[in-house]
C-alpha cells in the first residue's frame, strides 16, 4: 500500500512477479532449479553426444549407402553400432523415469510440506483463499514442467534421429517413452499425482515415496496391458518385410500346414540339430520340408503418433482429474 | 457489531466432538481471552473463525456476518497460529514480501518500523531467529495487514517470560493504537487480567463462561465462613466451586448478595475465577437470551 521505501524503477526485464505467482516462484524455485539442472545436464550430454553421433553417421556413409540395415551398409553400421549402441540402449531406459522424479520432488512436497510443518495455517490466512493458492500453484508449476519436459523430449528426439531407420521408436520401454508426447504427458501426470498424494498423506517423505510407487504402478502396467489395446497388431509372414525392424514386435510363432500354432516342444525340435550334428541347419529348408510357416504380429512404426496421441491424452485427462481432486479436497477438507 | 458470532457451532473429528453447541456473540472492539484446558476445543474454534476449518454443525460469522475463509474475511481477519508458523528458510525481508504478495492490505512501513523497533535484522533467515523474535515477526506481519479482527492461538505459549511480556506489550500497544478486536487463546491465566476485557472459558468442547471481565468480577465473590454452615449456603446461593477445610470453607459464589451471618466476603480476581470454573467443569456462567449483562446476575 504505502511506498515510502524508495524502490528503484523496475527494469523491463525480468518482469516483476506479483501476488501468488511470486509466492509460487519464491517457494519452489529451488525444486525448479534442481529440475532445470537435471534436464539441462542430461540435455548437454544429449547435445554433445548427438552432435558426434550425427556427424559420424554422415562420415561413415550411413546416409548414402541405401538401406541402413541392408548388406551394403553392414560394415559402417557395425562401427556405428559399436560406438553408439550402448548410449541408445541405456539412455532412454534411464530418462523415461524423469517424469516420476518431477512428481516426487516438485509435486509431492507442494501441499504435504505445508501440512506437515503447519505453515498452511500461515499461508492460507493472509488474504488469498487456499483454493486460489492451490489453483495458482498447480497451474503455474504444471505449465513450467510441461514446457521443460517438452523441450527435453524434443532434444531427445533430435538426438535419436539416426536410429529411427535402424531400430524405430515403437518398442516399449525404449525411445517411445522419451520421444513424442508421452514423456511430457507423463510428467504432468507425475506432478499432479504427487500433489494429490501429498495432500492426502500430509507428510513429505511418505508422500514422495508413495508418488514414486504409484507412478510406477500406473505407468508400468499401462505399458504392458493397456498400450496393446490401442490398436490390433498386424499379423504377417515373418521375413525381410521393410517395416518390421522399426516396429514393435508383439509376438512371433510358427504354424503347421493346418494353420495351428506349433507347441513349445515342436518349436524346440525345430531348432534341434540334425542327427549327425555336424552339418549346419538350413532353417528355411527345414521349415519348407515340414510345411511350417513363421509368423509375426507387430505394431508398425507408422502407428507411432496414433499411439502417442491416445496415450498422452489419457495421461493429460488423468492429470487434470487429479488436479481437480486436489483442489476439491483442499476446499472441502477441514485441516 | 459483533467480532464473532456463532450459533450451535460444532466440530466433530471422527466420533469425537472437538466443540459442540457453541453459541457466542463476542462484541467488536474487545480483547477476548479464550481459556480452557488442553483439548477443550480452543484451537478448533479459532481455526473455524479464520476459515481453516469448516464447521460440522451450526454457523459462524466474523465482523458482522462475514463468512470465515471468504476473501472478504481473509483480508479483514489476521491470524497468528499456534507456534507462529513461518517459513524458516525465508529471510525476514522475504517473509514480508511473501505476505505483501498474499494480502490485499499491506503496510510495508508499519511492518518495517515494528521490526526495526525490535532490532530484528531483515536479512536474517526466520529459522535462525530466537523464539521471541520469531513470534514478534509473526505478530508484526499480522498487524501490518491492519486487520479488523486479530485471532491468536496461544501466541506466547512457548516464549520465556521476558519474551512473553514483550510480545503481549507489543500486542496491547497495537490494540490501543488501532482499536482492533482481538481474540486470543491462552494457557497463562495469571496474565489475563492485565490484557483482556472479555472472557470465554471452554471446557470439554462446550462454552462454560462468557462475559465482560468486569461484570464477571462484579458478580462473583469469594465467601469464607464456618464449614458447618457451608451446606446451607450452598443450597441458597449459586456456588461455582468450594474449597472445604476443617473449620473454614471458601466458596466462589455467583451473586451480588450480602453473605449470610458468620461469613465474610472478598472480591475475587480473574485468575481465581477462571481456576474455579476450570475445576468445576459443570458450573457455567452464560449470557441469557437477551443482554450479556443480565446473564451472570440472573438465575
Amino acid at each position: 500500500m504505502s511506498a515510502a521505501t524508495v524502490q528503484p524503477r523496475a527494469a523491463w526485464w525480468p518482469p516483476e512477479l506479483r501476488g501468488l505467482p511470486w509466492v509460487t516462484w519464491r517457494q519452489h524455485r529451488v525444486a525448479l532449479a534442481g529440475i532445470v539442472a537435471l534436464l539441462g545436464g542430461l540435455g548437454v550430454l544429449l547435445l554433445v553426444n548427438g552432435l558426434a553421433m550425427h556427424s559420424d553417421y554422415t562420415k561413415l556413409g550411413l546416409n548414402s549407402c541405401g538401406n541402413v540395415i541392408g548388406p551394403a551398409c553392414q560394415e559402417p553400421f557395425t562401427v556405428f553400432h559399436r560406438r553408439y549402441g550402448t548410449w541408445v540402449s541405456y539412455l532412454p531406459r534411464i530418462m523415461e523415469f524423469i517424469p516420476a522424479l518431477i512428481g516426487v520432488f516438485l509435486g509431492a512436497p507442494l501441499v504435504a510440506r505445508e501440512l506437515e510443518s503447519g505453515t498452511f495455517r500461515f499461508a492460507w490466512t493472509q488474504g488469498r483463499s487456499r483454493v486460489q493458492w492451490i489453483v495458482t500453484k498447480l497451474a503455474l508449476l504444471a505449465t513450467l514442467v510441461t514446457i521443460l519436459a517438452l523441450a527435453f523430449s524434443f532434444l531427445f528426439s533430435w538426438w535419436y534421429q539416426p536410429w529411427l531407420a535402424i531400430a524405430g521408436r515403437m518398442q516399449p520401454g525404449d525411445a517411445y517413452e522419451v520421444t513424442g508426447l508421452v514423456f511430457t504427458a507423463r510428467t504432468l501426470f507425475g506432478f499432479m499425482l504427487g500433489a494429490l498424494l501429498g495432500t492426502l498423506i500430509r507428510r513429505t517423505v511418505p508422500a514422495m515415496a508413495a508418488t514414486a510407487a504409484a507412478w510406477l504402478a500406473v505407468v508400468w502396467p499401462s505399458v504392458i496391458y493397456l498400450r496393446p489395446l490401442i490398436e490390433k497388431p498386424i499379423t504377417a509372414r515373418a521375413g525381410p518385410k521393410s517395416d518390421i525392424p522399426t516396429s514393435w514386435q508383439v509376438d512371433t510363432w510358427f504354424e503347421n500346414a493346418a494353420g495351428h500354432r506349433l507347441s513349445q516342444s515342436q518349436v524346440f525340435n525345430l531348432f534341434t540339430p540334425s542327427s549327425n550334428g555336424a552339418e549346419p541347419i538350413d532353417f528355411g529348408a527345414r521349415l519348407a520340408k515340414l510345411h511350417y510357416t513363421d509368423w509375426v504380429s507387430y505394431q508398425p512404426a507408422s502407428r507411432f503418433w496414433h499411439f502417442q496421441t491416445i496415450e498422452a491424452s489419457t495421461y493429460v485427462v488423468v492429470a487434470l482429474l487429479l488436479a481437480v481432486g486436489t483442489v476439491l479436497w483442499l476446499r472441502r477438507r477441514a485441516v | 457489531m459483533n467480532a464473532i458470532e456463532t450459533r450451535n457451532l460444532g466440530k466433530r473429528y471422527g466420533r469425537t466432538w472437538a466443540l459442540r453447541d457453541c453459541s457466542l456473540a463476542i462484541p467488536a472492539g474487545r480483547v477476548v481471552a479464550l481459556v480452557g484446558p488442553n483439548g477443550a476445543g480452543k484451537t478448533t474454534l479459532l481455526h473455524m473463525a479464520v476459515g481453516l476449518t469448516a464447521p460440522s454443525t451450526g454457523t459462524i460469522s466474523v465482523l458482522d456476518g462475514t463468512l470465515p475463509g471468504s476473501n472478504d474475511a481473509l483480508s479483514r481477519v489476521g491470524f497468528v497460529a499456534q507456534d507462529t508458523p513461518l517459513y524458516p528458510q525465508l529471510t525476514v525481508a522475504d517473509t514480508l514480501r511473501l505476505v505483501r504478495n498474499l494480502s490485499s492490505r499491506w503496510d510495508e512501513d508499519n511492518a518495517r518500523a515494528r521490526l526495526a523497533a525490535l532490532d530484528i535484522d531483515l536479512r536474517h533467515r526466520v529459522g535462525k531467529l530466537s523464539g521471541g523474535q520469531h513470534a514478534q515477526v509473526a505478530l508484526a506481519v499480522a498487524l501490518a495487514r491492519h486487520p479488523e479482527l486479530l485471532v491468536l492461538d496461544e501466541p506466547a505459549a512457548r516464549l520465556d517470560p521476558l519474551a512473553r511480556h514483550d510480545f503481549m506489550a507489543a500486542l496491547m500497544a497495537a490494540v490501543a493504537e488501532d482499536g482492533i478486536s482481538v481474540l486470543f487463546s491462552s494457557h497463562v491465566i495469571s496474565e489475563l487480567e492485565k490484557v483482556c476485557d472479555y472472557l470465554v472459558v471452554l471446557a470439554r468442547g462446550k462454552v462454560q463462561v462468557v462475559g465482560d471481565v468486569e461484570e464477571l468480577l462484579d458478580t462473583h465473590q469469594m465467601w469464607t465462613g464456618p464449614s458447618a454452615t457451608a451446606d446451607a449456603v450452598t443450597t441458597t446461593t449459586p456456588v461455582v466451586s468450594a474449597r472445604p477445610g476443617d473449620r473454614q470453607t471458601s466458596l466462589l459464589v455467583r451473586t451480588n448478595a450480602v453473605p449470610p451471618p458468620g461469613w465474610r466476603t472478598e472480591d475475587t480476581h480473574l485468575e481465581e475465577l477462571v481456576l474455579s470454573y476450570l475445576r468445576a467443569p459443570d458450573a457455567s456462567a452464560l449470557p441469557g437470551p437477551t443482554a450479556n449483562s443480565a446473564a451472570a446476575v440472573a438465575s
